[in-house]
Parts: structure tokens; sequence; C-alpha cells
């Protein structure tokens, strides 16, 4: 068995006296496609943060590829291979869509190696999430929906090896929301990468992957395949109600 | 746009080198002034400008490097003294980068004002236990026109290192910073040292012209030189004239010499009235500057505006 891409170990990340992530641990294989749920305020954004380096965790351990780069600043992680979109989309505002896409394909995604056509450069990324038509525009000036794809391309631009989104579907309309499923599957399916995706549309989202970590106040309540997560009682009482466990059965 | 701008650098560089022998003392020490502004103010845009870190600091760099002058130019060569000047400012600034380099916005701007009144005291302080003086008289200064080539040299040093900048991966990386500081990072620009060395290849320019500016006085002091005024007037110069644009503040810089000299000259008392006007009216009405005025808008903006 080969060491997972990333790995989190009993990562712990304090503010002050609160605990926002408590001792969860996350094993991503080559090629694993992840859902991370639980109410708001459950440390999934916190743990994302721990995971692309942004917060360096009071305890625990974080593994890329084998290296442990607990600790270490967010570039470094990002050279690294770990690649992240934010909840609120980040987009460089003055900058067109293309310059925002090469602005990752010049610093991490430099001394990465593209594995496959995809990721070669600006113009195939953009390709590859539809974005062609609007490379030249300013990133602020596309619409919300486009600019969640836009932050999809620059995290893909750093060539990375597992992808974190962070709330990609938020505020799309259904049928965005379900072609942003299909391209989830995507990266992993086309570009072979990891993906670990946090999503409060929990139906699309258990539908879309293969493994489900639930946390909960912090803590990892249970992690499995989705319909097993699904149907887990404490789950229901926690997050999901009724409902979806009827749809998954 | 490289070629254009090497031509006009180039051009203005030898008219700024004619000009010692075409005009009287008054006017040449008026040219020397706008030298002097061009080089901060271009330097301070170049890394200010692009990461949005604004720095009052400039009036610590200057007087550190004006103090290098002050303390070497009788027993070392003048490019020496010029360059140690540099140096120390530079120095001075990457250690002083480390940290505050982590606040930003109004915290980062009134450390760096702190940090100049604390680099004058500490001067002042040195000054009185060790050399028993607070003033200095400076001797073996070289000749008016060996400064005035001197401040050119940095001038056109600043002008082309900021173009410089602007086109490679460094530049981009502090324009990174500027938009989003925390995306920068993630997408692998290490923010850190790139902020560091921003502020020191900045801080050096300033450091220079000190050291040049400082042997015009004569008789130097702390209050002279560490004198906050030269690093307020240099982000006025670079806020009035576009702090992200290259010809901004080079044009700027020029027109404020001289509209600041005709001023202090006619109407002494509404000298700083007049500046501070200019300075709202600048962030109020001209986000991008004067640059913004001249400026053919680009294909991008134009989409921005018919949307």
């Amino acid at each position: 068995m080969t060491a997972p891409v990333l790995a989190a170990r009993g990562v712990v990340v304090r503010f002050g006296g609160l605990i926002a992530v408590d001792r969860v641990d996350l094993d991503i294989e080559d090629r694993a496609l992840i859902g991370i749920i639980g109410p708001n305020g459950a440390g999934k954004t916190t743990f994302f943060n721990a995971l692309s380096g942004l917060v360096a965790p009071a305890s625990g351990r974080l593994l890329v590829g084998g290296a442990d780069l607990t600790g270490k600043p967010a570039h470094v992680f990002a050279r690294a291979g770990v690649a992240r979109t934010f909840q609120t989309p980040r987009v460089f505002a003055d900058m067109t869509v293309e310059e925002s896409v090469r602005f990752g394909l010049e610093f991490a995604g430099r001394r990465r190696r593209a594995d496959g056509a995809a990721l070669a450069g600006a113009p195939a990324i953009l390709e590859f999430l539809g974005l062609g038509d609007c490379a030249a525009l300013p990133a602020r000036a596309i619409t919300p929906a486009r600019q969640r794809l836009l932050e999809i391309g620059m995290a893909l631009a750093t060539r990375p090896t597992v992808l974190l989104l962070d709330e990609v579907a938020a505020g799309l309309t259904e049928a965005e929301v379900r072609s942003m499923a299909r391209l989830v599957r995507r990266c992993r399916d086309e570009l072979g990468l990891s993906v670990v995706w946090i999503e409060h549309a929990v139906t699309v989202l258990l539908d879309a992957v293969e493994r489900v970590l639930v946390l909960h106040q912090g803590r990892a309540l249970t992690e499995g395949p989705p319909a097993v997560v699904a149907r887990n009682p404490a789950v229901i009482e926690a997050y999901l109600g009724d409902g979806v466990a009827t749809a998954q059965s | 746009m490289p070629r254009a701008a090497l031509a006009a650098i180039a051009g203005g560089a030898v008219v700024a080198a004619a000009l010692p022998w075409l005009l009287d003392d008054f006017l040449v020490s008026l040219a020397l002034s706008c030298l002097m502004y061009v080089a901060l103010a271009t330097s301070w845009a170049m890394f200010s400008g692009a990461t949005r870190y604004v720095s009052l600091g400039t009036s610590a760099f200057f007087g550190l490097g004006a103090y290098v002058c002050a303390w070497t130019v009788s027993a070392a060569p003048w490019p020496v003294v010029i360059a140690g000047g540099a140096l120390v400012a530079a120095a001075f600034a990457g250690l002083a980068g480390l940290a505050i380099l982590h606040l930003r916005g109004t915290y980062f701007a009134v450390l760096t004002f702190g940090m100049s009144e604390l680099t004058r005291h500490v001067v002042t302080y040195g000054e009185k236990q060790y050399a028993g003086t607070v003033g200095r008289v400076l001797r073996g200064v070289p000749s008016n026109r060996t400064v005035y080539f001197t401040v050119l040299a940095i001038a056109v040093a600043a002008v082309i290192v900021a173009i410089a900048v602007r086109r490679n991966r460094f530049g981009l990386a502090l324009i990174g910073i500027g938009a989003d500081e925390q995306r920068a990072q993630t997408l692998g620009v290490p923010t850190r040292w790139v902020k560091v060395a921003g502020f020191a290849l900045s801080a050096a320019f300033a450091g220079a012209a000190g050291a040049a500016m400082a042997v015009r006085w004569t008789y130097i002091d702390p209050t002279a030189v560490f004198n906050p005024f030269i690093g307020l007037q240099t982000v006025l110069i670079a806020i009035v004239g576009g702090p992200l644009s290259l010809t901004g503040p080079l044009a700027a810089a020029i027109v404020f010499s001289l509209l600041a000299e005709f001023l202090r000259l006619q109407f002494p008392y509404a000298y700083l009235i007049a500046l501070g006007l200019l300075l709202i009216v600048a962030v109020l009405y001209l986000p991008h500057g004067l640059a913004g005025l001249w400026r053919q808008r680009t294909p991008v903006e134009r989409a921005v505006a018919a949307r």
C-alpha cells in the first residue's frame, strides 16, 4: 500500500480556549473522492485551513506524500501539491481570468510536472472548466458561478495532487450544482487528482463522493461510504434529518 | 512597452543631464529636488503601490542614508558612500520588515511612522552619547554637479528597477499580495520573503537618495534628515500620481516639486493647505491617481464599464 497523498493525524486546531478541530484523522489516498459534511461551526473550513497550511495545528501531524509538513507555511503545502478553494471566491479582482490562472502556474505550478495535457497551460485549464470564452475578462466582471469555476482553475494551475474544495456549490442554482458535481468527479476521473469536497448540499455530495467524513463540534463523528453514513443514527440526529436517510436507502 | 519606455527614460535622462548647463543654480536645485522625489516616489510605489502596504517609513531610510554619508563621506570614495547608504537602509528595512510586515493596513502605516521616529531618536541619542554632538558638519563633500548626477543616476535606476520588477515574477508576487495575500500564498507565493525583499529593495533607493542629498545641506542633524515630511510627501506624490502606475508617481514627482516650490515661495502659509486638499481630491475622485486621467482604458476595463 502506498502512503496517502495527504494525511491528517490527530489534528487539533485551537482559537484561544475554543477547540475548533479536535483530534481529526483523515487519510486521503491517491485518486480518492471524499466528502466532508457537518453542521455550521463543525470545523470543516478550519480543518481545510489546517490541511492547506493556513493555520498551524496545536497538535497532530500533517503528512503530504509522506513528508511531515506540520507547521510549514501555506506556500510549502501548495508547492507540495495541496490546492484549495475558498468558501467565498477569492479571485484576483483586477486580473483577467487568464492572468488569474497563470498566477498559479507561475508559482506553485512552476516546479510541478503537468500530468497530461489538461494542466499544461492556462488555455487548457480554462477549456477544461468551460471558461475559454471569458479568458480576457477581468475576474470581477464574470458571474459568481463562473468565479467559483475560476477559483477551481486557479487551484488547478498549481498542478496539485490533492484538491480541497470548500463549498464550491454554495449559492448556485440546482442545475449549476449538478454540473459542479460532475466537474468535481471529472477532476478525479480525468485529471487523476484526489479531491476532498465540503458541501452543504448533502444529497448531491453523497451521490458524488465515495467516502464521507462527518464532522460535529470539531470531532470526527464517523467516516465511511455515503450509503452507510447516511443511515448512521448519530449523523441523522446531528445533521441530516430523516429526508436524506430515506433518499439514500 | 519596454522599448518605448526605455527610449522615454533615456530621453528624460539626457534632458535632465543637460540641465546643469542650461539653467541657473536655483532652477538646478529645483530639478535636483524633482529627481529626488522621482526616486523616492517610484521606489515607494514599487512596493507599497503593488502590495498596498502603505509605508510611512521613507523618512527613516532617507535619514539613515544621510547619516551613513555623514559618517563616511570624508573617508570613503563617493560611490561607496552612496552604496553604503543604500545597503544600510535596505538591511534596516529587511530587519524591520521581518518584525512588522505581518501587520496590514493602518497598523502597518502607523508602525512604519513610529519606526521613523524611533530611528531618529536612536540616532540622536547615539550621536550625543558617542560623538558628543547632535548635528554634523559634512567635510570633503563632492561638488554640486556630482551630487546632481548622482541623484539623477539613482532616479533612473529606480525607474528601471521598477519597470523590471513589474515585468517579472517578483512583481507579480507583489501584485498578488496586494490583491489577496492569503490566496497568493495558497497558490505558492512565499509571501513573507517576497514582502521583506520588496520592502528592502524599495528602502535601498531611499537610503541612496538620503546619502546623496545629505551633502547638499553641509550641516545635518536628525530633525532635518529624519523629517517625517519627506515620507509623507513621498506617499502623497505616489498616491496623487497613481500608486499602481509607473508614469504616475514619476510625473507627479516632477509636477509636485515644481508646484511645492512655487507655492512655498508665493503662498508660504497656504502651501500645506493646498497639498492637503490635493491629497483629499486624489483619494476621493482619482482612484488611479493622475495616471488614471490620461491612461487609455484597456479592453478589460471597457468590458467592465460596458457591463
